[in-house]
């Protein structure tokens, strides 16, 4: 039977750990550096099949083979490795490759020719180990040269790099001098043995490292999907692994002391690791979530939500910047008002007309601008829905003041088609609706050519106040009106798609209805029904 | 006082302070709409100038220039507009106006003007 002391345990673990890291390294690895690093993971492999092997063997006659064999791994990690950071750096040197690659050749020749490891030698009264040559002193210092010069180099990389490159460069460099302080560790025991080379224990840390970089940060661009249900299902299959040999090992450790099995005992343990089984879980999923999924599923649509705010608030920013150019021609004129009245006033201030016209114009104007400001205040500042009675002309006009900017620029006409009754109203937030109507005027004046014509009609309908917003522009074919309301959908170079879907959502949270028709070439009618 | 100005603007305080720089100068015709100003245009006599506004409701400024044009090829029109663009500017000259002046405007350039063309 196999025994199985801690140098061929961290053997094992170097084997486990390091197939799977090759595998996925040689398949998703594309680049040249991919490649030497899937060969620098061989050889630590290659280590790890090696050490386990001179930690099981007890045949003095096999074990200076077995050290050649596992050395011949060890000669080449350095060697991949430094080739590997010289083509992450862009270091093309040949010379430095060549230097490093006929020393490794020289030194893989000298094992095998017996020149580095003598005679084999039994120690920690565990396993063989070998008896070294000056040779090995020598192959010792030249490993530890191209491990030092290697991470010297990366972390001059490290120092240069953008910032998701360098949470690569950093894990990588972490994980590394682990390995290699581990492995290091591992020559000791050739020379003296007062260290045992459980130095071997830490290289699988770096393979770990490296894998949860791979993971995480794409290292070597290798992206692995991770199935958020998968690496549940491992973890809930470690702890429920975990949780029976906590059980079997209570009942054991208990039938140690007291002599026999407790079913007892065993179901105490049993119901201790049940209650806390749960808890456990859950922290593992949110750990997992954290780590590879950004955070849980509740956390994510939080995130979501938000960006669908702050996009909201982008385009209503849009608004309210063409909003603002409107109302800085529609002050100009109450502006003038002023200033010619506030021009002459010194003079005329004993003329009784002029004094009443002044009082009269004078506030008149000053209202119109505080009128405007205020509009474009309540446009901008954000509320929750405030429903109010709402003269729906009214609103239609102070839209149109607005946008009379944007309208004379591009000589578009405007026909008023209102319904008879003059103050028809509905109950509505009068800021929401300002917002919906915006744009779809706003995606009217972007599809309008030169002397374009938009045309309102309001009619009063039995249930529905019905509006209509119609445009002579080039029109939306078929295949693009059916996503019209969808966010994020757009045709614009500059649009962020968001416009109508906000359109959308505010008739909708009015109880209204709205709806659109367009031909290619002839334009398109907006219809809109809210109750009133 | 020879010729009148005809003042077209939809904006009473317009109105009102082109009447406060201009009335103690000039015979001054207001009118509030395109359509007044073609009427007036038709049937007064001695209209010397046209001070016209652009946006204005049912008929725009531009397409009221077209018209006057049409009637009075000679007759000096100037834009008195708050949009300060290049394109509506070149647009009102290529229609044939004299001169184009944006709001707020001082006092004294637009005497300065008529009295450029009012001599």
């Amino acid at each position: 039977m196999i025994q199985l002391n801690p140098f061929a345990i961290s053997g094992l673990l170097i084997i486990i750990t390091y197939l799977p890291l090759f595998l996925l390294i040689l398949f998703k690895g594309k680049t040249r550096a991919a490649r030497l690093f899937a060969l620098h993971i061989f050889a630590i492999f290659w280590w790890g099949v090696g050490s386990f092997w001179i930690g099981i063997n007890k045949n003095e006659l096999i074990a200076l083979s077995l050290m050649k064999f596992a050395y011949i791994g060890v000669i080449f990690i350095p060697v991949f490795f430094y080739d590997f950071v010289l083509e992450i750096i862009n270091n093309n040197s040949k010379l430095i490759r060549s230097i490093f690659y006929a020393q490794a050749i020289y030194f893989l020749f000298a094992t095998l020719t017996n020149k580095i490891f003598l005679y084999p030698k039994w120690i920690f009264h565990s396993f063989y180990y070998t008896s070294p040559s000056i040779i090995f002193f020598f192959s010792f210092i030249i490993w530890l040269i191209i491990v030092s010069l290697a991470h010297i180099q990366l972390i001059q990389f490290y120092r240069n790099i953008y910032p998701k490159k360098r949470e690569q460069i950093l894990l990588l460099c972490i994980g590394t001098i682990i390995g290699f302080v581990g492995g290091t560790l591992n020559f000791f025991p050739q020379f003296t043995e007062i260290i045992y080379p459980y130095g071997n224990f830490l290289i699988p840390f770096h393979s770990v490292i490296l894998m949860f970089t791979i993971l995480k940060y794409q290292l070597l661009d290798i992206s692995v999907v991770i199935k958020k249900s998968i690496a549940y299902s491992i973890l809930i299959a470690i702890v429920s692994i975990s949780y029976l040999l906590i059980v079997v090992l209570a009942e054991r450790f208990f039938q140690g002391i007291i002599g026999y099995s407790s079913i007892l005992v065993t179901t105490f343990t049993a119901f201790l690791l049940g209650v806390i089984f749960f808890p456990l879980r859950n922290k593992i999923q949110y750990f997992i979530d954290r780590l590879f999924f950004q955070g849980s599923t509740i956390e994510i649509a939080q995130q979501n939500e938000l960006l669908r705010q702050e996009l909201i608030r982008s385009e209503k920013l849009k608004s309210i910047a063409t909003l603002a150019s409107g109302i800085a021609h529609e002050i100009k004129n109450p502006l003038t008002a002023l200033k010619t009245f506030a021009e002459y006033l010194p003079r005329k201030k004993d003329d009784d007309a002029f004094i009443n016209k002044f009082s009269r114009i004078v506030k008149s104007e000053v209202d119109r601008i505080d009128h405007l400001v205020h509009q474009l205040l309540d446009f901008a500042k954000p509320a929750p829905l405030q429903p109010r009675p709402v003269n729906i002309h009214e609103l239609f006009d102070d839209i149109l003041d607005f946008l009379n900017n944007e309208f004379v620029k591009r000589k578009i006409n405007i026909q008023k088609n209102y319904d008879s009754n003059t103050a028809l109203s509905i109950h509505a937030d009068p800021v929401q609706l300002k917002q919906a109507f915006l744009n779809i005027f706003l995606n009217a004046i972007d599809a309008l050519a030169a002397d374009g014509k938009i045309t309102i009609t309001t009619t009063l309908k039995e249930i529905w106040v019905e509006i209509m917003i119609q445009d002579t522009g080039c029109g939306i074919s078929k295949e693009d009106l059916t996503h019209i309301f969808d966010p994020f959908f757009t045709k614009k170079d500059h649009g962020t798609g968001l416009g109508l879907s906000v359109t959308h959502g505010i008739i909708k949270q009015h109880q209204g209805q709205i709806h659109v028709e367009s031909v290619v070439g002839k334009g398109t009618k907006f219809t809109i029904k809210l109750p009133p | 006082m020879s010729k009148k100005i005809l003042i077209c603007d939809d904006e009473e305080g317009i109105r009102e302070s082109l009447k406060l720089i201009l009335g103690d100068y000039y015979n001054l015709i207001i009118t509030t709409d395109g359509m007044q100003c073609l009427d007036c245009l038709k049937n007064a006599e001695d209209i010397g100038l046209i001070l016209l506004d652009i946006k204005m409701p049912k008929i725009n400024g531009l397409d009221i220039l077209k018209q006057i044009k049409k009637l009075c090829p000679s007759l000096p029109v100037i834009i008195v507009t708050g949009y300060k663009s290049v394109e509506t500017a070149t647009e009102a000259v290529k229609l044939g106006a004299s001169g184009y002046i944006v709001k707020p405007f001082k006092s004294e350039e637009i005497l300065a003007t008529t009295q450029s063309i009012i001599k």
